[in-house]
């Protein structure tokens, strides 16, 4: 086999499914994305430009959830144009980010997202994700909240 | 690690050798082939016809290449070798091996070559830590190559091991039947490449844009080059010419690409076990080589502003607007065993990132990067009041959250006893050590000129004016040690004082926080026998209760932290001071090859004549590597003004003339002379009857 060629099976092509209609609109993935489109603005992108494209697997289907940011401006699409930096990764993976279960650079280095093109902007897209989880801890300082 | 082995890196890279070139199974110590903190190979060994060789020399050539001269035989005489061999290693994505066998005798001769590899993909906090293994191995021989792989999961790694000749392969090594004749040689290259999968494709990209299965890229021009655009430094001591050839090619090597640089690199902070991304010595690196390089700095701070904290998670001491500590890529990392994904327990990275984006700026006039960062610059400065005042009592300080695998001291001083009591005892958490507010207020003073200057932001400016002055009032007060005239190294859980004299009073006239009226006082401190040794200020002062000098934040010298110093009596104008410092450490230089260590020996100079290097020190270690080119410009009084460089010299007698040549920065290319005009062995009444505190001459062409 000759060097760089994938050794696992590739997720299917996004030309070869059909995008989400039949997706589960209860997932978490959805409803974040969504917030995050209807909310249009986040300052933690401050001068972040260019778009990120998620394709997910998801038994049989593909989805596609296409994100331009543009100096803090969000608009989310399913539009499976192009994009600066593709992530794939599967369905139950992505709730588990969108949820702050799963800690993105964990999860790409422990084979659970792949991708190609700008991975800086997917480290400036986590900032939209949620906490992490709690470490075993005692006496945690009080008075900490989350920044909007 | 052995005194003996050998090593060579490039980045995250790095092969650690026995002088033969062999690597045995170890697994405690840090021998093998590592990359991205992973141990790809834990076993290559040569034999020929079933015995090893022994070693006759080795050359480290390059940083990323050695060469081992071999014979056949284990006996210590040589008089029947009739076969020598050479490997030439060279470290790239994994590493090329070139392995030459010369037969010298009148017969030709039949050879067994045989190389055993195998890989243990242990992650390098199992190698510290001794840890087992929860993954499977999988070794298969495929398309003419050996491949070494592992799988935990959806978690894989893999070495391929490739010959540039036909070899028989199983799954413990590859092998050659080879016949030379008389006077003749045979010899086979051998590429060792590592991977990275991720759901089906390669994480890391191969090094300086070549996807071959050649694991040697062209790095011999990429050296030169870099050498090539740093400033000349021409002088009448020599020692001091090969220190600081010494210190560029020490930065080529420890520059690292994240994933996410797009090519661009950032100083790791050291072999063997720190090469990755740290936020505190990335910074302190960086700041230290701005007068000779400013790429390093503008990819630091990009890529800490990247994975700036933005939430608050416990077990990575997460908070928004907070500055990572430290990043790594091994399986530990990967399943969640260890938080350096990345871990941000620090106390100072923070405010360090505003001091270094300040300081990026004075030098190269760069103001789209100050915008591009303005976001994280603010949530860096909000972190420091919202998050970092721990006891609400003004100051920084830390404990973390992580109890099980988190930092206890988030301080550069990071070791369990580093923070203690004049009588030796241990204080509670949190804790408030002197130069995180230094740190803080500098940041404050440097963010409101950025907020003036570049983000237009008066009212922001005028607001961390005030906080920053209130900061010092209040430090030069609650701080202050009055019976002993320094300040205290922290502050307890109780707002109490930590009352010993420690190195970390230097740094805070580096940061600005001392009031002129004791700053004096911390001077002499400093330069009294009970902190400096001869060669350079110990970081805890003997007398102290946990004094040792041989203890690793507690007696010892550590020379990056010495050149922080020197800065800071450099800019509270005690130029013999900061002459003798330089003068001291860069002596000590000359014991080690022109390689500083991490740290070595607090004895006194008179007792051991020579630095006693620390038993386990890192090396080559960046922010040790940056200590030379820091002390230059300490010397040589580098100071940007505007679109103008200051040149103030207050050089040791030790150096005649000193000429740095072609120093970067918003004026294009300037050249600073010197003369060793300070007596740094005269008393200070005397220095200043034979004028040698005036000031030189000043040199801005």
């Amino acid at each position: 086999m000759p060097p760089g060629t994938p050794l696992a099976t590739l997720p299917p092509s996004a030309s070869a499914v059909s995008r989400g209609p039949e997706r589960d609109r209860m997932s978490a993935h959805v409803e974040f994305f969504e917030r995050i489109g209807k909310q249009g603005f986040d300052p933690r992108l401050g001068h972040v430009r260019g778009s990120v494209r998620f394709d997910v697997e998801s038994n049989a289907h593909a989805e596609h959830w296409r994100v331009v940011l543009d100096h803090g401006a969000i608009q989310v699409s399913d539009d499976t144009a192009d994009a600066d930096c593709v992530i794939r990764l599967d369905v139950a993976t992505l709730d588990r980010l969108v949820t702050g279960e799963a800690n993105p650079t964990s999860a790409l280095l422990r084979g659970l997202i792949g991708g190609h093109g700008d991975i800086d902007l997917m480290l400036h897209f986590q900032r939209l994700f949620p906490a992490g989880r709690p470490a075993p801890v005692e006496n945690a300082p009080a008075g900490r909240e989350e920044a909007p | 690690m052995s005194a003996t082995n050998v090593s060579i890196l490039d980045g995250n890279t790095f092969v650690v050798s026995d002088p033969c070139g062999d690597i045995d199974p170890s697994p405690t110590d840090p021998t093998g082939l590592f990359s991205w903190d992973t141990r790809f190979l834990s076993q290559w060994v040569l034999t020929i016809d079933g015995d090893r060789l022994s070693s006759l020399s080795t050359d480290e050539l390059q940083y990323f290449q050695a060469r081992f001269f071999l014979v056949a035989g284990t006996g210590t005489v040589y008089v029947d070798a009739k076969l020598s061999a050479i490997r030439t290693r060279s470290v790239g994505d994994g590493f090329h091996e070139e392995l030459t066998l010369i037969n010298h005798a009148e017969e030709p001769v039949d050879l067994r070559v045989r190389l055993d590899a195998a890989a243990d993909f242990a992650d390098l906090f199992e190698v510290k830590d001794a840890l087992a293994k929860q993954g499977v191995y999988r070794t298969r021989v495929e398309d003419g190559r050996l491949v070494l792989g592992y799988e935990r999961g959806t978690f894989r790694r893999e070495t391929a091991i490739a010959t540039s000749q036909p070899a028989e392969l199983d799954e413990r090594g590859l092998g050659f039947a080879v016949h030379i004749e008389p006077k003749a040689e045979w010899a086979v290259e051998l590429d060792v490449t590592t991977t990275l999968v991720a759901a089906g494709e390669r994480l890391s990209r191969p090094k300086h844009g070549r996807g071959s299965r050649r694991a040697r890229p062209n790095m011999a021009q990429d050296l030169d080059e870099w050498v090539a655009d740093a400033p000349q430094l021409e002088c009448d001591w020599d020692a001091l010419k090969l220190t600081y050839r010494r210190s560029l090619v020490d930065l080529a090597a420890l520059r690292f690409s994240p994933i996410s640089a797009r090519g661009r690199s950032l100083p790791a902070a050291g072999l063997p076990w720190f090469m990755t991304m740290f936020g505190r010595d990335s910074i302190l690196t960086s700041l230290q080589a701005l007068p000779f390089t400013s790429e390093l700095a503008a990819t630091t701070l990009r890529e800490l502003a990247a994975r700036q904290g933005a939430r608050v998670d416990d077990f990575r001491d997460e908070d928004p607007g907070r500055i990572p500590h430290e990043l790594r890529y091994g399986e530990l990392t990967a399943f969640e065993e260890r938080p350096h994904s990345p871990y941000y327990g620090t106390a100072d990275a923070t405010s360090l990132f505003v001091v270094l984006l300040d300081e990026y700026e004075r030098w190269t006039g760069d103001r789209k990067l100050v915008r591009d960062l303005e976001y994280e610059a603010r949530a860096a400065l909000r972190w420091i009041d919202d998050y970092a005042d721990l006891q609400e009592n003004g100051y920084v300080s830390y404990r973390r959250r992580n109890e099980r695998t988190g930092l206890e001291n988030q301080c550069w001083k990071d070791s369990w006893d580093s923070i203690s009591y004049h009588d030796g005892r241990l204080p509670g958490f949190p804790r408030a050590t002197c130069e995180l507010q230094g740190y803080a207020y500098d940041a404050k003073v440097r963010g409101a000129r950025l907020a003036r200057l570049v983000w237009k932001d008066e009212p922001l400016a005028e607001r961390l004016e005030a906080a920053a002055a209130d900061l010092k009032r209040r430090f030069n007060r609650d701080f202050w040690v009055a019976d002993g005239e320094y300040f205290a190294l922290a502050l307890d859980a109780d707002g109490a004082q930590v009352d010993s004299l420690a190195s970390n009073v230097g740094h805070l006239l580096w940061s600005g926080i001392v009031d002129r009226t004791k700053a004096k006082a911390i001077a002499a401190r400093l330069m009294e026998p009970r902190m400096f040794s001869g060669w350079g200020v110990r970081t805890l002062a003997e007398g102290e209760g946990r004094f040792n000098p041989i203890g690793y934040h507690v007696g010892t010298v550590w020379p990056f932290d010495n050149s922080f110093i020197a800065w800071g009596l450099r800019r509270y104008g005690f130029r013999a001071e900061a002459a003798r410092i330089a003068a001291g450490i860069l002596e000590a230089a000359e014991f080690f090859g022109g390689r500083l260590p991490e740290a070595f020996g607090g004895y006194r100079r008179e007792l051991t004549r020579y630095p006693v290097e620390y038993p386990t020190a890192c090396s080559p270690q960046a922010w040790s590597t940056g200590t030379p080119l820091l002390l230059l410009r300490t010397m040589l009084g580098l100071e940007p003004l505007d679109d103008h460089l200051i040149v103030d010299p207050a050089l040791p007698t030790r150096i005649g003339r000193l000429e740095l040549l072609d120093i970067p920065g918003r004026w294009g290319r300037i050249d600073a002379f010197g003369r060793g005009r300070v007596d740094i062995d005269a008393q200070p009444r005397a220095r200043q009857k034979r004028g040698a505190m005036r000031r030189e001459h000043s040199v801005a062409t």
